[in-house]
């Protein structure tokens, strides 16, 4: 298991499959970002109904300067998810013929330029917000 | 390019299943957790967040519903992905075993624990 990881892990680094491979791997890394995130949010909303003197001090504990930059980056991995996301299944639903190149080519382009399209507004709001409340 | 229709006949099991939950769930999660994103931290803002928003939130049986329907989608399939990302480092059955009795585990506590805080709702 172990020499698996290490093997698996060099692999993902080492492999050059150029723009697919990096979009698969972003792909990983945002998903499980993702549940790492979800997973602290469900505890910390949960002490809403359990322990609801600790909800406020947590949550006025999360408004820092490092806590806003983690919530941005969580904005793009969650949008670069959803939109990466919604090439996979679409390909795979409905036409797994464009999976040959080049069309899978132009989907991994366009998945990026409409992530950072959708990411940029955010950015800059929460940018202006942070700035505000912090 | 590839025109032919390619199919083949294999038996449903699991993992084909979980593939396709996989898809069809990420229809639904882009409109849930996008919109829930939005509302809560570029509307409301994170600044307005508190007991009092909480409970005014879940006092609308609909929110309540929504956050019912965002948490088991979104945790279901964070959880599976989680599996199928592990299952790539080993194709041991027994370890795979383990792995899924550790996901199952995981999955069924956050979800508990989730969803009894929204069903339980505000206490005064
Ligand atoms: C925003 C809407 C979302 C969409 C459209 C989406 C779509 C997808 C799809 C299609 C896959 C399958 C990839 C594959 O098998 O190759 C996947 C994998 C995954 N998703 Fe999501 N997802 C969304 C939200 C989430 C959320 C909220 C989480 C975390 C709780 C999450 C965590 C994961 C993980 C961990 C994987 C496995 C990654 C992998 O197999 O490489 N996703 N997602």
């Amino acid at each position: 298991m172990i020499n698996n990881i290490i093997h698996g892990i060099t692999g993902y680094i080492r492999y050059r499959g150029g723009a697919g491979h990096m979009t698969f791997l972003m792909h990983r890394i945002s998903g499980i970002g993702t549940l790492i995130f979800l997973s602290m949010h469900i505890l910390l909303e949960s002490t809403a109904h359990y322990a609801p003197h600790l909800y406020n001090k947590l949550n006025s504990g999360l408004r820092t300067p490092s806590a806003l930059a983690a919530e941005i980056l969580m904005a793009f991995l969650v949008i670069f998810h959803g939109v990466n996301g919604y090439r996979i299944a679409y390909f795979d639903l409905f036409h797994p013929n464009l999976w040959a190149p080049p069309s899978s080519h132009q989907a991994v382009r366009a998945t990026w330029i409409i992530s950072l399209l959708l990411w940029l507004p955010a950015f800059i709001i929460m940018v202006l917000h942070g700035l505000h409340i912090i | 390019m590839i025109t032919a229709k390619r199919s083949a006949n294999v038996k449903i099991n699991f993992e084909i299943n979980a593939w396709k939950y996989m898809r069809l769930s990420a229809i639904l999660l882009v409109p849930l957790v996008w919109i829930h994103s939005i509302i809560n931290t570029l509307v409301t803002g994170p600044e307005n967040i508190n007991l009092g928003y909480v409970a005014m939130h879940w006092a609308n049986m609909g929110w309540r519903i929504y956050d019912i329907l965002i948490l088991a989608f979104a945790f279901s399939h964070g959880v599976n992905g989680l599996r199928q990302v592990l299952f790539d480092f080993t194709t041991n059955t027994t370890t795979r075993s383990i792995l899924n009795l550790v996901m199952l585990v995981f999955w069924l506590a956050l979800s508990i624990v989730g969803a009894t805080a929204i069903i339980g709702g505000i206490k005064n």
